[in-house]
């Protein structure tokens, strides 16, 4: 039964709140609470030792707000947003809108958030024993990343992005028709993300395999990729090489 | 088409209008084409140079702004010395020769008789040329104030809500509703205590149209209720000291002022920073000057303040003069200290305090 428990962050600011959190959450079994935190620092120091699978955080707190936390880490678990009134904060999601709870919190709402979460988990490998097994996390394509990009924000599964592209210390990301710019550089996304899945394209580019329609030669010893949505990725003489032994695979 | 446009059809079309009716009724069979044309020509330029200087005039004496009871007799002279300068001017040159007289004999013509008629008709000529310029003005005004009327209604109202909403500070009492809900399981008696210092302040909060001012010893107790709130939620961050002067409670203050100025610095000064921070609230007279006094650790980033702040700065200018000020600065490398500045009003300016059903009592249980 244990392999199922939904381990649980709680981020907010004030005591009382937390109490209270935690309180509500003792009617729910499959819900262990692994740590609390009242700021920013102390929430990224506990997701990278406990691995929790879900969040429940306050957007507003001193010092970094919770978007500024969601932004720092690199995969970020299943977030249910608590928030006393900036309901605008939350109508920031374009896409995939999370749960969010509104204080003071109601039993009734808490409990479809958390089943909600739950059936999203199921299925998705726990995130916690890879990160045991081999250091520092690879992410793979069921993983998810906050994006933001002014006033909108995005939690993007990682096999949505179709093309990474690199722009100096910042990546653009492509997915859904939108294209993002976050605060990675292309090397080190390509040190993180899985590389079965993520292919090397060019110092320009990370290409996801998922999303590779056609493949063409465009010049004696150079690939061309095109990918489902049309976009044309050129690939360098090296990585072409790498590109048709990995097919070959 | 502008007002502007509106006047110059009026004037010259009105004219040439007048006077080839006044052509009609004379007997100019016997004069040629030009002379006729030329006289008409002439009394309409001259109907309409008259009565457009005389317009300037009634500009820069302001008679638009006069009541109708001032403005009546100053029309009857007005009629009366524009239609003689019309009879005068429109004569003069017949008189030296220049063209002839048209539908008389000359001999006719010069007589008293003659003259008197004239001046008869053209007084009534001036006097419609006035009724239709005044009555035109006044509708157009009354028009425009109407429409003013329903602007300002308008604005006072988004202003109102936005007051009301301002003032309610909902992340403040849903916050606060969150706290008293943990405290209920932690400590139930401080849970009713919150409960009754949120009912208390949230009274005040609604009162904020009808009472325009109170006694600072009030404000100061409201204050203290928001500030006994706001510590069950910062705990041990938030920390307040408030000092005011014996002379200086009885002075009346905007009602929420010092509140919003505390808001404000919990806000920037506690709430936003990790350790929590002092906020000390001060009142003393300085040279019979209410000087209240707010500080907050924190760095200022604008002088101006967010819109909380502007909206306060307004409300105490409008209830307490030009004299009144709301100023917020760095007071040293740490501190920011919101300064407001009440001048004593003067009796026949001071708004009534309706005290009303007041539910905000001596100060904190």
């Amino acid at each position: 039964m244990s392999a199922s428990l939904l381990d649980t962050l709680i981020v907010d600011d004030e005591r009382l709140a937390r109490r209270e959190l935690r309180r509500l959450l003792e009617d729910h079994e499959v819900v262990e609470v692994v740590g609390e935190a009242a700021n920013a620092d102390e929430a990224e120091q506990a997701v990278r030792e406990h691995q929790p699978d879900l969040l429940l955080l306050d957007v507003q707190m001193p010092g970094d707000s919770g978007f500024d936390l969601l932004e720092r880490l690199d995969a970020v678990p299943h977030v249910v947003f608590v928030t006393a009134y900036d309901e605008y904060a939350i109508q920031a999601f374009e896409v995939n809108a999370l749960d969010y709870l509104v204080k003071p919190v109601e039993p009734e709402r808490l409990a479809d958030a958390i089943e909600t979460v739950r059936a999203r988990t199921t299925g998705a490998q726990p995130q916690a024993v890879a990160a045991e097994a081999e250091a520092p996390t690879t992410l793979t394509a069921e993983e998810q990343v906050f994006v933001k990009d002014g006033d909108r924000c995005w939690f993007v599964q990682l096999a949505d992005v179709r093309l990474f592209e690199s722009a100096g210390n910042y990546t653009r990301l492509y997915f859904n028709g939108h294209e993002p710019l976050i605060h990675r550089s292309l090397s080190y996304l390509e040190d993180r993300l899985d590389p079965d899945q993520f292919f090397r394209a060019s110092r320009q580019h990370i290409l996801n395999l998922d999303w590779v329609d056609d493949v063409s030669r465009w010049s004696k010893d150079k690939l061309k990729v095109t990918l489902e949505d049309g976009t044309e990725v050129e690939l360098s003489r090296r990585r072409s090489k790498q590109f048709c032994q990995k097919l070959r695979l | 088409m502008n007002r502007q446009h509106a006047y110059w059809l009026c004037q010259l079309g009105g004219w040439t209008l007048v006077c080839g009716i006044s052509l009609l009724l004379v007997n100019w069979k016997a004069q040629e084409g030009w002379t006729i044309l030329l006289n008409q020509g002439l009394s309409v330029a001259l109907g309409v140079g008259l009565t457009h200087a005389f317009r300037g005039y009634v500009h820069r004496a302001g008679w638009l702004d006069l009541s109708l009871k001032h403005l009546a007799p100053r029309l009857v002279g007005a009629a009366l010395v524009l239609s003689l300068s019309f009879n005068v001017l429109s004569d003069l040159p017949a008189y030296f020769g220049i063209i002839e007289v048209i539908g008389v004999e000359e001999e006719e013509y010069w007589t008293l008789h003659r003259f008197s008629l004239n001046l008869f008709g053209n007084s009534i000529l001036m006097g419609l040329w006035l009724v239709i310029y005044f009555g035109v003005h006044l509708a157009w005004d009354y028009r425009q104030a109407e429409v003013d009327k329903w602007k300002l209604e308008a604005q006072a109202e988004t202003a109102r809500l936005k007051a009301l909403k301002l003032q309610l500070n909902p992340h403040f009492f849903f916050n606060s509703l969150n706290s008293v809900r943990a405290l209920i399981a932690e400590d139930p008696e401080r849970a009713q205590r919150m409960v009754t210092r949120l009912a208390r302040l949230l009274r005040s909060t609604l009162q904020v149209d009808d009472v325009k001012t109170v006694p600072l010893e009030e404000e100061l107790s409201t204050v203290r209720t928001y500030l006994e709130l706001e510590k069950v939620r910062f705990e041990d961050r938030l920390r307040y000291e408030i000092d005011a002067t014996e002379t200086a409670l009885n002075r009346p203050v905007p009602f929420l002022l010092v509140q919003t100025l505390v808001e404000n610095g919990i806000k920037h000064g506690v709430a936003a920073r990790r350790e929590g921070g002092t906020v000390t609230i001060q009142a003393d007279l300085v040279d019979d000057v209410l000087r209240l006094q707010v500080a907050n650790p924190g760095v200022l980033e604008s002088e101006e303040g967010g819109v909380g702040l502007q909206n306060a700065r307004e409300r105490l200018q409008l209830l307490f003069g030009e004299d009144a000020s709301l100023t917020l600065e760095n007071t040293d490398a740490e501190t920011v200290t919101a300064t407001a500045l009440l001048p004593r009003q003067s009796e026949y300016q001071r708004p009534a305090v309706e005290p009303g059903p007041r539910a905000v009592e001596g100060g904190p249980s």
